[in-house]
């Protein structure tokens, strides 16, 4: 039945009811009729109860506390919590304590209710003394989902973070702002074996928390050099009240946690998904990850405003390009100084002000976290009192900017290629679920580096089909300076484990495999990079080699980008087996959602092969 | 906190700050406000406000200081103290350059108008000169430089 003839029927239901009856009665006639047009059975209610049904879970709630529910069977039956949620609105105000009364625990949910029903006049009136002390302190004016990218140093950072802000909270600055989190309970233990197990496999339990938006700030900008992206949402008033009003009732809330995919990305989602009413990820996948949501809102026309909050180490970059060679130089000189101070009283530079705080942001993103107080005194004190005597600094310049991470191509891939070896032509089918590689348009994601987990590939011959390749982790994480300061530059490294043919020749099998390699990075240009690896390769035939490799990776324009890769696989307990392993890999296509490869590689054989991609 | 750093802090305190100063701060948000507790001073600030360890949402970030009984009725100070320990770092860097976002936000906390902003964040960037400018303040711990920053911004905006 469409929504607003129902909406018309039980308003004049309403109307000519109360002009003979309360109570009980109207409790049991709004009843019937909400189980007459079955409004049980609206998303939006399945929403605010935080309900799924996927092939693991059948229509029921994700939350775990037994407070969240005020019937028995709240967290199974969405009929039974919408009688008694409406029961328990029209209930007397208990004056001894009316913090207890339904319309103060599920503020959103009767936000909705009335909405539903417009009713209002019927209802009584409760003093929510803690309710409206809480939203007094945290009503926003709008509401903006911010994004921390990922980082590939941190297994647990990989894929992102999301959280919102609830803007407008705090009439002082928008760093004092609410944000809303979503995390695992964690406990006190330093077990990282406990934690990846835990965190994948339900161990942990997940809430919500707030804290002021300058602690996300400080934490991702800060200390772990993450850019975040603000992703300012189009709501109404209304649908703002209602995600305000759900934190509320999320408050000591439990969940299950599960890294893979009731995670951040899928909470944060389903609290805008309830005013939204849409849905923002495909919960048919087994996993969730941020870049999805924000691009299901992007979509869907739900986006704004995008705006760029840089970290330290993205600051840095920005003004040191501005710099001059003679500044650059200077720059490098301060840092390799032992006498920092004198160098900088005995300085000409015409911009001193600008030179410190590019200082300021090398220091603060070099040596964040506990490495940083060590240096703090002799590198970053002569600057502020240097600074301090200087006259106020009205401006540092242009602000850094760069292209959204939703401009990339989008995480999951299914790509189709053929082949030809000299022995065998034929069809290929590779999947990946997630996330990205070296050659992709990368944009918000480190852009040479790249990161494949689960991703498998079939090939079709005249002989039959056959698995060619699992991997079941593959990240290189590649980390080129864009200066010339000896100590910006960090190293590199790749890790890959999973099964493969170990070459291309027609008598190889799959074979389990580990390989790990380190080694260091340089840009050649603006758009270009070479690297260089040393490192260990062990597969399950017991041969351990010894794998030094190269890598030049291009990236002229967003339409074309293209890879040679040359590895020297030195086995060590069977010398004659040692070969070089060599690709050259092309990617064509300006679009998020396709590109064309062309691939020439050789292991013993060589094997060519064009390919089209999809992302979705 | 540290023997040195303690007597560092109070030189520093005693020696930058006005008379009357201490005694306007007669509230010390550190010491009743719970702040010091969730400060470790061998760490970093980045473990002290958060446990992040898994992403995808294990930012737990607690903040339930400024509800503790001990600061009802401080107001803003409170918020004021919390938010210089936290950011303290990326504070003085502002408070030298004279103007900031967290520069900004303190002195609005101290209540300091929109039209008295200027000139009193370049009060408080010369106030800060003489303590930054002194070996003392580079030897101070995190949270006695968060003091020094908070008694001397405080102070300021009063003079305001």
């Amino acid at each position: 039945m469409p929504l607003p003839f129902f909406r018309f029927t039980i308003t004049f239901f309403l109307i000519s009811f109360s002009m003979h009856s309360f109570g009980s009665d109207l409790s049991k006639q709004i009843i019937q009729k909400v189980t007459e047009y079955k409004l049980y059975n609206h998303s939006q209610w399945h929403r605010l109860l935080h309900y799924k049904n996927d092939s693991l879970k059948t229509d029921q709630s994700l939350v775990l506390s037994p407070s969240f529910f005020i019937s028995p069977n709240g967290n199974k039956s969405p009929k039974d919590e919408l009688i008694q949620t409406i029961k328990g609105f029209l209930e007397k105000e208990d004056l001894d304590n009316p913090n207890k009364h339904a319309q103060c625990r599920f503020p959103a949910r009767f936000l909705w209710i009335k909405q539903q029903l417009s009713m209002s006049r019927e209802i009584p009136k409760v003093q929510c003394l803690n309710f409206s002390k809480w939203i007094k302190k945290h009503q926003a004016d709008d509401i903006s989902l911010i994004l921390a990218s990922g980082y590939l140093d941190n297994p647990a950072s990989l894929y992102g973070h999301l959280l919102l802000k609830l803007n407008g909270t705090s009439k002082i600055s928008p760093l004092l702002d609410t944000s809303i989190n979503f995390g695992a309970d964690t406990g006190a233990t330093n077990n990282m074996i406990s934690y990846i197990v835990n965190g994948i496999f339900g161990g942990y339990q997940g809430k919500f928390s707030f804290a002021e938006f300058y602690k996300n700030n400080m934490l991702y900008g800060e200390y772990e050099q993450r850019d975040l992206w603000e992703y300012k949402l189009n709501l109404s008033t209304y649908q703002v009240n209602l995600i305000n009003f759900h934190i509320w009732e999320l408050l000591n809330t439990n969940f299950q946690y599960y890294f893979f995919k009731e995670n951040c990305a899928l909470q944060i989602a389903d609290v805008v998904s309830i005013a939204l009413n849409v849905d923002l990820y495909n919960n048919q996948l087994p996993w969730v990850m941020p870049q999805q949501v924000v691009n299901a809102l992007i979509q869907n026309d739900h986006v704004q405003e995008t705006v760029f909050i840089p970290s330290r180490q993205s600051r840095f970059y920005h003004k040191y390009q501005q710099l001059s060679p003679d500044e650059k130089s200077f720059i490098n000189d301060y840092i390799a100084s032992n006498q920092k101070r004198v160098f900088l009283d005995e300085s000409d530079m015409e911009d001193k002000s600008f030179i410190i705080n590019t200082l300021f942001d090398y220091y603060a993103y070099t040596y964040s976290g506990s490495e940083y107080k060590k240096v703090l005194k002799k590198n970053k004190h002569p600057l502020l009192s240097v600074q301090a005597m200087l006259p106020v600094v009205t401006s540092l310049g242009s602000e850094p900017s760069k292209v959204a991470p939703d401009e990339s191509q989008l995480p999951v891939m299914t790509r189709l290629d053929a082949y030809s070896k000299s022995y065998e032509s034929g069809l290929g089918l590779e999947i990946r679920p997630a996330y990205f590689d070296s050659l992709n348009l990368n944009f918000g994601r480190p852009n040479f580096s790249s990161l494949s987990m689960l991703s498998f590939k079939l090939n079709l011959a005249k002989t039959g089909a056959y698995l060619s390749r699992v991997n079941l982790v593959k990240i290189a994480s590649l980390a080129p300076s864009p200066t010339n300061i000896e100590t910006d530059n960090k190293n590199s490294w790749k890790v890959r484990l999973g099964v493969e043919q170990s070459n291309l020749s027609e008598n190889s099998t799959l074979t389990v495999f580990m390989e790990g390699s380190i080694g260091r990075a340089t840009l050649l240009t603006k758009t270009s990079i070479l690297s260089g690896f040393i490192g260990a390769r062990l597969d399950a035939d017991d041969l351990l080699s010894f794998v030094p490799s190269l890598t030049f990776i291009s990236k002229p324009s967003k339409k074309i980008a293209y890879k040679f890769d040359v590895e020297y696989r030195s086995t060590l307990n069977k010398i004659n087996d040692s070969h070089f392993v060599s690709s050259a890999e092309m990617r064509l296509g300006l679009n998020k959602e396709w590109d064309v490869r062309f691939k020439a590689e050789h292991n013993l054989q060589t094997k060519i092969q064009v390919s089209y991609a999809l992302f979705w | 906190m540290k023997l040195h750093t303690l007597v560092a802090s109070t030189v520093v305190a005693a020696s930058l700050l006005s008379t009357s100063a201490m005694a306007q701060n007669s509230v010390n948000p550190w010491k009743q406000c719970g702040i010091g507790a969730m400060i470790f001073d061998d760490n970093s600030t980045a473990a002290a406000i958060s446990n992040v360890i898994w992403d995808l949402g294990t930012t737990a970030v607690s903040s339930n200081i400024s509800s503790q009984d001990s600061c009802e009725g401080l107001g803003n100070n409170v918020a004021a103290a919390e938010f210089i320990q936290n950011s303290h770092a990326v504070l003085e860097e502002e408070i030298v350059n004279g103007s900031g976002a967290y520069l900004s936000a303190v002195l609005k906390m101290f209540n300091v108008s929109e039209d008295q902003m200027n000139v009193v964040a370049q009060n408080v960037k010369q106030n800060f000169a003489k303590v930054v400018t002194s070996s003392e303040y580079e030897n101070l711990s995190d949270t006695a430089k968060a003091q020094t920053i908070y008694n001397v911004m405080l102070n300021t905006a009063k003079q305001a």
